[in-house]
């Protein structure tokens, strides 16, 4: 059975994944809802996590796509920002 | 429960055989075209099976499945028991049944009673399933590997656990080879530190220079030259999927060494770069073959003519398997084929964006061909990928109960969690399946009451697809079986079901008349709750009802036990033990309630270690949330029982947990006594010898 939250999140939070290799566009898909920015070597992939269950599922993308994981972190931008952002751009 | 729903068992078992590949090729002694040897390797592996748990661990695309398929061809596949696994196998019945037929396919004497129990309603694995089992393997002197490809797909916790078991009682002539993305959670540094572990992981599987040049230049017949190889080898870091998908793209290329420099200065990610290439150096039908049928978990000829609206798909997929164009094959005979995960998910990839509107469309007809053909965990997986989340639920509806009966809970959990919320909650018979199924499961007493609210708000309807007579029976019988900490509700609930269960004599109406007893039981009214629990057990025969019977007996029994009618209340559970074991309900968290009857006469017997047995039995079997009032009531005879035994702290503790730990049940305890406080709770406990008369210490225990 799917667990749902316990803890409601109000705001989610922006998380950056970054793996090895320089991916195009053709990627974006396996990651809806995030934005991909490649160069140096590496992609970084950025946008709101709502929950552990979708960073976990976010993760198992990047293992079933054979990618290789360098590093994820919390951004510190709240996801709204992040949001408004990808609006205007 | 009527109609004519296929045998879930049926289903999974034509589910495509899940050989190996390679298992065809045991008689050949040269690889097919595109894979080397790798003996180096073969023998790292053959090594490894000295150990209990060999685990070949790495990366997607680094050549575990060939690597695997190569040793199993030079092995022979005497004594090699292999399952494929995929995401359906997340539900322990299916994957014990999968793992059970390739154990009886390699040695036809085992697994026999294992198959049995799992083919029933639902089975306790670690103490009937796998003990059967185990206790085959350990008759065969022969030795035998058990292979499970993608382990990585099992995420599912009893699963883990039930493999883990396995794993711990395995006979010493039986080894377990694991190939997997991710570390199990088999507990293996321990493993480890007694030398019970091997690991073949990525570094090791990583090509080497000179088996890039044997891939390269030896089996697909490329003609490098010795730097072209090493830059490519460097390039993509011994990475089997780069290596290969690179041949692919170097085949009948007139400069390759001006690819290879571009290649090697471009800093994309190598699948990425090379993918759409490969793609685009086939021809178009084989190219849109390709990207069509990648939706599909399984391939045949007949599936993907129907799904691709095209002709000669059997003789296409004969012909991508013979240029090993990504394309595994599942049985001797030609008839289902998988792509390599990592190509099968490269391929969506490349169609989401070539022609994103066509994904749904493909999905759809998927699912209509599987619909055809009887596979209904097939249809009811494309039609919810297919945004057909209308027909999904019909499906779920219509099939649920066919699926829960054989054990397959988790399989119609998992359709459940296919849905979207909203396509849940906005279609009542689903929402019921959800609410079942949920609250057996583990779900929140919230989560619960929002599946159940919708189901309570349609529109009375006559019988659903499943034969339940309505949604508000359904929905009055669900909250009646599974009270959470609400034994007023719970009663409430099965008064108003056994009003809706229409006249006598149909199966719900007596599963109404049995939640309807148990729930009066609960509720402490004993006198009110044995008239309707003796004309059940009295006439309804338990082949035909085994839950109400057992329920029926079990409470009766306890009521039994109250009343100090000992001899009477042993028989009743007796009888009723004998019906969870000859119908395959031990582990069903009903069946706890048949525990409890047992442990209560063990203890008025003073046999007090068996009767600690059963209740902490009956405590495993009740713990979700669900069943959170049968919990406490168990806890209380433990307690019982401990104090007995002249262990107080236990006594102490589980009175503590009981009141502490899961405060939620603390007023369930105290409406079931028709008290006001604690005080007044331990005192009616111990009137109705729950709780035997307990010193002070125990009594005063603080809630903080």
């Amino acid at each position: 059975m799917r667990q749902k939250r316990p803890f409601p999140t109000v705001e989610p939070t922006v998380y950056r994944i970054v793996v090895r290799g320089e991916l195009s566009h053709r990627y974006l898909p396996a990651f809806e809802g995030m934005t991909l920015a490649a160069g140096d070597g590496r992609t970084t992939i950025t946008g709101p996590v709502v929950d552990q269950a979708q960073l976990h599922g976010l993760l198992d993308r990047v293992g079933d796509l054979g990618l290789e994981l360098i590093s994820v972190n919390p951004a510190l931008e709240p996801a709204s920002t992040a949001a408004a952002a990808r609006a205007g751009r | 429960m009527h109609g004519a729903a296929p045998d879930p068992d049926g289903v999974a078992v034509r589910a495509g055989p899940r050989l190996g590949a390679g298992l065809e090729q045991a008689d050949t002694a040269d690889p097919p075209g595109g894979l080397i040897a790798r003996p180096g390797l073969q023998s790292l592996l053959e090594a490894g099976l000295g150990a209990k748990l060999c685990l070949l661990d790495a990366p997607a695309g680094s050549g575990k499945t060939t690597l695997l398929a190569q040793w199993h061809a030079a092995a022979g596949s005497d004594g090699v028991a292999w399952v494929s696994l995929d995401e359906g196998d997340n539900d322990p019945a299916r994957l014990w049944i999968y793992i059970s037929e390739a154990l009886r396919r390699v040695q036809p004497g085992v697994a026999a009673a294992a198959l049995e129990a799992l083919h029933r309603t639902s089975v306790d694995y670690l103490r009937v399933a796998l003990p059967s089992l185990l206790n085959d393997l350990s008759g065969i002197s022969s030795p035998l590997v058990l292979v499970l490809d993608d382990y990585h797909l099992v995420t599912d916790a009893t699963c883990h656990q039930s493999v883990a078991f396995f794993l711990q009682h395995l006979p010493a002539n039986v080894r377990l080879l694991l190939a997997t993305r991710v570390d199990p959670p088999l507990a293996l540094a321990g493993m480890r530190a007694r030398g019970e572990l091997a690991e073949l992981r990525g570094a090791e599987l990583r090509f080497t220079g000179e088996e890039a040049d044997a891939l390269l230049n030896g089996a697909m017949g490329l003609e490098l030259a010795p730097g072209d190889v090493a830059r490519l080898a460097e390039r993509t870091e011994g990475w089997a999927a780069g290596l290969y998908l690179a041949g692919l793209s170097l085949h009948a290329r007139e400069d390759t060494g001006g690819f290879i420099a571009a290649f090697s200065g471009d800093h994309r990610h190598v699948a990425d770069y090379l993918t759409a290439d490969v793609l685009a150096r086939q021809p178009a039908s084989i190219r849109t073959f390709l990207l069509r049928s990648s939706i599909l978990r399984r391939l045949s000829g007949p599936l993907c003519d129907d799904v691709l609206e095209a002709d000669g798909s059997t003789e296409l997929l004969e012909e991508l398997e013979r240029s090993n164009l990504f394309l595994v094959p599942l049985d001797d005979h030609r008839q289902w084929y998988r792509y390599h995960q990592l190509f099968g998910e490269l391929l969506r990839l490349e169609l989401g964006s070539r022609e994103p509107a066509l994904v749904r469309v493909l999905h759809g007809r998927a699912s209509d061909w599987h619909h055809r053909a009887g596979d209904v965990e097939e249809a009811v997986h494309h039609a919810a990928a297919a945004g057909e989340f209308a027909n999904a639920g019909g499906l779920i509806a219509s099939h649920w109960l066919a699926y829960w009966r054989r054990g397959r809970r988790a399989t119609v959990g998992r359709w459940v969690a296919g849905l979207p919320e909203e396509a849940v909650m906005a279609d009542p018979p689903v929402a019921f399946v959800a609410a079942w199924i949920g609250g057996y499961s583990g779900a929140s007493k919230q989560q619960c009451d929002r599946w159940l609210a919708v189901v309570e708000a349609a529109d009375g309807q006559g019988p659903l697809p499943d034969g339940i007579s309505s949604l508000a029976f359904g929905a009055a019988l669900t909250r009646a079986s599974v009270p959470f900490d609400d034994a007023g509700r719970s009663l409430r609930a099965a008064r108003r079901a056994f009003g809706l269960a229409g006249p006598g004599h149909s199966p719900f109406h007596w599963m109404a008349q049995a939640a309807l007893g148990h729930a009066l039981y609960l509720s402490g009214r004993p006198a009110e709750a044995r008239p309707p629990l003796e004309e059940l057990v009295g006439k309804v025969s338990a082949a035909g009802q085994p839950y109400a019977v057992m329920t029926g007996l079990a409470v009766l029994s306890l009521l039994a036990s109250d009343a100090g009618e000992d001899q009477a209340a042993a028989s009743l559970a007796d009888h009723a033990e004998t019906i969870v074991e000859a119908h395959g309900l031990s582990a069903e968290p009903l069946a706890g309630i048949v525990r409890m009857a047992l442990g209560r006469v063990l203890a008025r017997q003073g046999n007090l270690t068996q009767a600690q047995e059963q209740l902490e039995w009956s405590l495993a079997l009740f713990g979700i949330d669900g069943m959170a009032l049968h919990r406490a009531h168990a806890l209380l005879l433990l307690a019982a029982v401990r104090h007995g035994q002249g262990d107080l702290p236990g006594a102490r503790h589980q009175l503590h947990v009981s009141v502490n730990t899961i405060r939620s049940q603390v007023q369930a305890i105290y409406r079931k006594l028709e008290v006001m406080g604690r005080t007044d709770a331990v005192t009616q406990a111990r009137r109705l010898g729950l709780v035997p008369r307990v010193p002070p210490t125990v009594t005063v225990i603080s809630p903080r």
